[in-house]
């Protein structure tokens, strides 16, 4: 043990740093502090993880770190590899990028008093993802679910309003089920095995099952926990809580839950089934098909719900459904490619959406404050930064080349044909249908953010809605009622510097807010105040991240290649 | 009948744990929904506990035992595991039940289709004035 190189160590210091950062902020109760801790920590985790993950990569080897000095079969335990280190880099990355691009967001949105406890719940929430992603013991898994469960929950409900604490809720009850079922899981799998730890699990299960007597019981342990994890992750069926607790949180919270909170389960499921259950045991008791069946499903069905809302954060948020419907899918490929495509899909995907709920919020912002369709026409050429991200967000997602969508969709073809003959013909179907769909609702909100703005003149004219005319008719008189409202804005606006993009606002839920900012907005650059420097480098870096992914996908995919080897 | 009698703690652990599952998921009291949550953590670690349990045998503490032997004593591991369980599950329950204290203040109903109602009612509100 004397001879093990120091950067072994990183995984464990990061997880304990991000604890002792977020148990440390309390003693300030204040924002700001606390977002300073919190950046330290996510930076200096970051730089730890990535240090390891270059280590691992270059000299391609895993180890294991023993907790308090017990032995294997007893203690607890640290496993990292490629994969682990190169996922906790990532979610490292994401989430700073994240709290840094939604960072307005967040001081309008939080009450003051509570600002350091979002901050707070941030370092518990990374502290518990890269517990999952290290940890070689199951038992601890589960401690860390709950964790990330409760922290979740937190960070949807601080927004503090009635939308977000039912969201909460309904989040929290789903989140239970599925952890519950999880601990169930677990506690069958002790009774029939003693022990926790993955690796000693493994050869247990491997010899039951050659006895060919415990099919029944291993089935039931397996689809038991992989169900908990499914429902917390939102695979299709179990999506219910997501849509709305997504779409309703803070940009930053709605980044980092769809972005890498999904993801942090899917990799514990990831390691289970390479750790404990073996991909083979899992394809011949018919999990690895339910899998593949369910994702399916959801890449349709989770596109077609999102086709049908008219509410950007909401229809980015039942994407996020239809993109967790291709990582169980190529899960359930039964292929080395498909498990490849996979962890490659959870890369992109937690680089993609981050971007496209912040450019959403970005974008809402320069609307008051509203996600609805209607109100974000031309929002982008007020936010240009924003309106680019949005737009490449969603060609990524729709998996046109040279963005990170795109290597998954076709690794999940070359995947396919290495499965079996069934499955080929359903991959290539559904990835064309989901394909088209994507296309189908991303493209016209990604024309009707750059829509010219309309001049005030003829504003009305080739316009469907009703507010926008109606405003217009009446701009001079200013009575109640939600087009009136929206006249005096308009009005306002008319009477100084004319900026025509602004009478899309028409926000009623935020009234006050937007009479203020309309108000300020008087100047057309005062638009461009919204957007802070931290917006505009967390989409620049965004913007950067996918391309780099999405054309230097090779050595990358080496890497997880290396990684779920050596799992 | 023999497989019964022997297995009386798992059944009664599974029968639990479907009270429970179904408690939380079906129940449209919030807080009925946090005792079904409750049963089902308690009837995970009644299948814990007993597994862990040997009639006869004591938690392997030495005290003042001269010539310990594992035949002696039971595992401590699954105590272990229900503790921890037992210390998740009042944190997520405190948690619930502080989420539901607040919905029960805004809504003054602990019905989840009632709240859920009203809070679609109060977002129509917010949209037309």
């Amino acid at each position: 043990m004397h001879e093990m190189p120091f950067v072994y160590n990183f995984p464990f210091f990061s997880i304990l740093l991000t604890l002792v950062g977020g148990m440390a902020m309390p003693f300030f109760r204040n924002g700001k502090v606390a977002q300073k801790i919190n950046i330290g920590v996510i930076i200096a985790t970051g730089v730890m993880n990535f240090i390891l993950l270059i280590q691992l990569a270059t000299t391609g080897e895993s180890f294991t770190y023993m907790m308090g000095h017990f032995p294997a079969p007893w203690g607890n335990e640290i496993k990292a590899g490629p994969l682990e280190a190169l996922m906790a880099t990532m979610f490292c990355f994401v989430m700073g990028f994240s709290l840094l691009g939604g960072l307005i967001n967040i001081y309008e949105d939080v009450p003051k008093k509570k600002q350091y406890l979002y901050f707070l719940m941030m370092n518990l929430l990374l502290c518990s993802m890269l517990a999952l992603i290290y940890t070689n013991d199951t038992f601890t898994g589960y401690v860390f679910i709950e964790i990330n469960t409760l922290a979740a929950c937190a960070i949807v409900m601080s927004k503090d309003s009635g939308e977000t604490i039912v969201a909460t809720i309904r989040y929290l009850i789903m989140s239970l089920l599925g952890s519950g079922l999880f601990l169930m899981g677990l506690a069958m799998l002790y009774n029939m095995t003693g022990h926790l730890l993955m690796e000693s699990l493994q050869p247990v299960i491997v010899q039951m099952a050659d006895t060919g007597k415990y099919f029944l019981p291993l089935t039931a342990v397996m689809a038991i926990t992989t169900l908990g994890l499914s429902v917390k992750s939102a695979l299709y069926p179990f999506h219910s809580w997501l849509p709305n607790a997504h779409g309703s949180a803070t940009s930053s919270s709605s980044a980092i839950l769809s972005g890498l909170v999904l993801k942090g389960y899917i990799i514990l499921l990831i390691k289970m089934m390479y750790r404990v259950y073996t991909p083979e045991l899992m394809a011949k008791l018919h999990i690895t098909d339910a899998m593949f069946v369910l994702g399916i499903l959801g890449m349709i069905l989770g596109s077609v719900k999102a086709l049908r809302e008219r509410h950007i954060k909401r229809m980015t948020a039942y994407s996020s459904v239809a993109q967790i419907g291709y990582i169980f899918m190529g899960l359930g490929l039964n292929s080395e490619i498909g498990a490849m495509a996979a962890v490659f899909h959870i890369m992109s995907h937690a680089v993609t959406k981050p971007m496209l709920f912040l450019a959403a919020g970005g974008l809402a912002n320069v609307s008051g404050h509203s996600y609805e369709f209607k109100d974000l026409r031309g929002a982008a050429h007020r936010n240009k930064f924003a309106g680019v991200a949005f737009v490449i967000g969603a060609l990524s997602m729709i998996g046109i080349p040279l963005f990170a969508g795109f290597p998954p969709k076709l690794f999940f073809y070359t995947g396919a044909i290495q499965s079996d003959m069934f499955r080929l013909p359903v991959v290539l179907i559904a990835l064309a249908i989901s394909t088209a769909l994507n296309a189908l609702y991303y493209l016209p909100v990604c024309i009707n953010i750059w829509r010219t703005k309309d001049e005030p003149g003829h504003h009305g004219h080739g316009d469907e809605h009703d507010s926008h005319g109606h405003g217009d008719e009446h701009a001079d008189h200013g009575a109640h009622g939600g087009a009136e409202v929206l006249t005096s804005h308009v009005h306002d606006e008319e009477e100084g510097a004319v900026h025509g993009g602004a009478a899309a606002v028409a926000d009623t839920a935020a009234a006050a807010f937007t009479q203020n900012k309309s108000e300020a907005a008087e100047h057309g650059e005062h638009h461009n105040t919204r957007t802070t420097f931290g917006f505009r480098a967390s989409m620049v870096v965004f913007i950067a991240t996918n391309f780099a992914l999405g054309i230097a996908y090779g050595p990358m995919m080496e890497v997880i290649k290396k990684g779920l080897e050596l799992l | 009948m023999g497989w019964f009698t022997n297995h009386y703690y798992e059944i009664a652990a599974m029968i639990l744990f479907g009270v429970g599952f179904m408690g939380l998921l079906l129940n449209k009291n919030l807080i009925k929904k946090i005792v079904g949550l409750n049963i089902m953590d308690t009837a995970v670690y009644l299948l814990l506990a007993q597994r862990g349990m040997i009639f006869g045998r004591v938690a392997p503490i030495l005290g003042d035992n001269l010539n310990p032997s594992a035949q002696q004593y039971i595992n401590p591991i699954p105590a272990g595991l229900v503790l921890t369980g037992i210390v998740v599950s009042v944190s997520v329950s405190a948690f619930s039940l502080a989420l539901t204290h607040r919905l029960y203040k805004k809504y003054h109903t602990l019905n989840l289709d009632e709240i859920l109602l009203k809070s679609k009612q109060e977002k129509l509100k917010a949209e037309t004035h």
